[in-house]
């Protein structure tokens, strides 16, 4: 009779009219992502032992390593490709390499019109997200 | 001659501030229900946004004009031409401030005619605007979306339109005048009339709502039923012109709500002199403007059977009664009439 069903949902939408909105601002303020997030991949060589564990555990099989010998005739790594246009972040690699020489960052923004500028090389993953480190990457595995 | 000049000007101001309101308009609805829904709607194109509307209009000039083969191209044309022209014309009988004597003596109206019937007038072009939403179903080339929508807004004109014409007789019987401003007079010495009219008031409310065909009683362009109803064949500017033709509506029919019923330009207190009075009639307007927003963003559409139940055995009973009411009131002269 006095619209007080009308009434109750007028309020609750007057109530909604002063709150905050929960959109996240993102292109133009970064969202922090969770510690443990799993994006590009950070790859040291000089921690490298060459095991290829990475390589046979790749779902995809996006990871290419080129081993070389050196002048003594021991192994050298050569090369180190990730073909992120396949990489599908599940994080096997790291998990399977013996010295942490593979990390994942949180470095997400790196898509590209073109597919051959997602081919990372052993320079290119070295200097993703610097600062982070394998000691953040043992924390987040405990 | 200075008559003329001077509609000349006033027409031609009250155009502009009337595209001027349109456009703020559309910022305003997107942003209001953007927050309703925790959004932020627009807000990338100048201060929150605020040029969005712009750059909307430049978008639809440029969009690529589509018209279905069958169409009946004179009425695929001129449907738009007078749904907008229509609302105008209902526009330019609304006073937009209250009058002012200048001191030779005239007074200066700040609608572009003083019509002795203007409330007349008002239901007249309502009445024909509906007209060109009919054509815009009809001339579409069969397509049946627009068809359907056609038929409801034809329904709803006539069932509410009926309902708004009633209730406002009611202070038209107290006033014994068709013109806005003497109907404002009136209401000067008097409480306002929505405390003597309470039930008329609650019945224009619901009518104005039906009329201007928004939600709840969204039936014509009822996104969900038939996708956006009578001007689906339409795009670009054209299809621009029926969304920009319904906040002109609900400008006016807000606009008759507190000429009629809320005393237009009285105030409750500060009362009195030129900018006192213009600052409470648009408070007063600005918020029933609103209310079309706040029950967008709060009901959803009433059933098709439901709008017609309501129009036909609730809302004209009603009114019908309340006439009587009224008329009997007035004749025996009760203390409050």
């Amino acid at each position: 009779m006095f619209f007080s069903d009308f009434r109750k949902g007028l309020m609750v939408t007057l109530k909604y009219l002063f709150k905050k909105p929960v959109t996240e601002n993102y292109p133009y303020e970064k969202i922090k992502m969770p510690e443990r997030a799993r994006w590009l991949h950070n790859f040291k060589a000089e921690k490298c032992i060459m095991c290829k564990m990475c390589v046979n555990i790749c779902p995809p099989k996006c990871i290419t390593m080129d081993i070389g010998k050196n002048a003594e005739g021991k192994r050298k790594l050569n090369g180190y490709d990730m073909d992120i246009d396949r990489c599908i972040f599940c994080g096997f690699c790291v998990e399977v390499c013996p010295t942490k020489a593979i990390i994942m960052t949180d470095v997400h923004e790196f898509a590209d019109s073109n597919r051959n500028n997602l081919h990372f090389n052993m320079q290119q993953l070295a200097s993703v997200g610097e600062g982070k480190t394998e000691v953040e990457e043992e924390k987040k595995a405990v | 001659m200075s008559i003329v000049i001077w509609g000349l000007i006033k027409f031609i101001v009250v155009l502009l501030l009337i595209s001027l309101y349109v456009l703020f308009m559309t910022w305003f609805d997107r942003k209001v229900l953007a927050r309703m829904q925790n959004r932020v709607g627009p807000k990338l194109i100048g201060f929150h946004g605020l040029w969005q509307p712009l750059a909307d209009g430049v978008k639809s000039i440029w969009k690529e004009d589509v018209m279905p083969g069958k169409a009946y191209k004179f009425m695929f044309w001129l449907a738009p031409v007078i749904t907008i022209t229509t609302a105008f014309a209902i526009s330019f009988v609304i006073p937009f401030a209250p009058p002012v004597k200048t001191a030779s003596g005239v007074v200066f109206h700040f609608s572009v005619v003083n019509l002795n019937v203007a409330i007349l007038f008002v239901f007249a072009f309502l009445g024909l605007s509906s007209y060109g939403v009919l054509y815009a179903g009809i001339s579409s080339g069969g397509s049946k979306y627009p068809f359907l929508g056609a038929q409801r807004e034809g329904a709803q004109m006539i069932s509410y339109e009926i309902v708004l014409a009633l209730s406002l007789l009611n202070p038209i019987l107290m006033s014994q005048s068709l013109n806005f401003e003497t109907i404002v007079a009136a209401q000067t010495h008097h409480l306002w009339y929505a405390f003597y009219q309470p039930v008329a008031f609650v019945t224009y409310l619901i009518a104005m709502f039906a009329v201007a065909g928004k939600v709840p009683f969204d039936m014509p362009e009822a996104e969900s039923e038939i996708c956006c109803g009578y001007f689906v064949e339409y795009s670009g500017l054209k299809m621009g012109l029926y969304p920009f033709a319904q906040y002109v509506v609900v400008l006016v029919l807000s606009a008759i709500m507190v000429l009629m019923f809320l005393g237009g330009w009285n105030g409750p207190f500060w009362d009195g002199g030129f900018v006192a009075g213009f600052i409470w009639y648009w408070i007063k307007v600005a918020f029933f403007i609103f209310l079309f927003t706040w029950i967008w963003g709060t009901l959803p559409r009433y059933r098709y059977d439901q709008l017609m139940d309501i129009g036909w055995k609730i809302l004209l009973p009603i009114t019908v009664l309340n006439i009587f009411w009224t008329g009997f009131a007035l004749t025996i002269g009760l203390p409050f009439f």
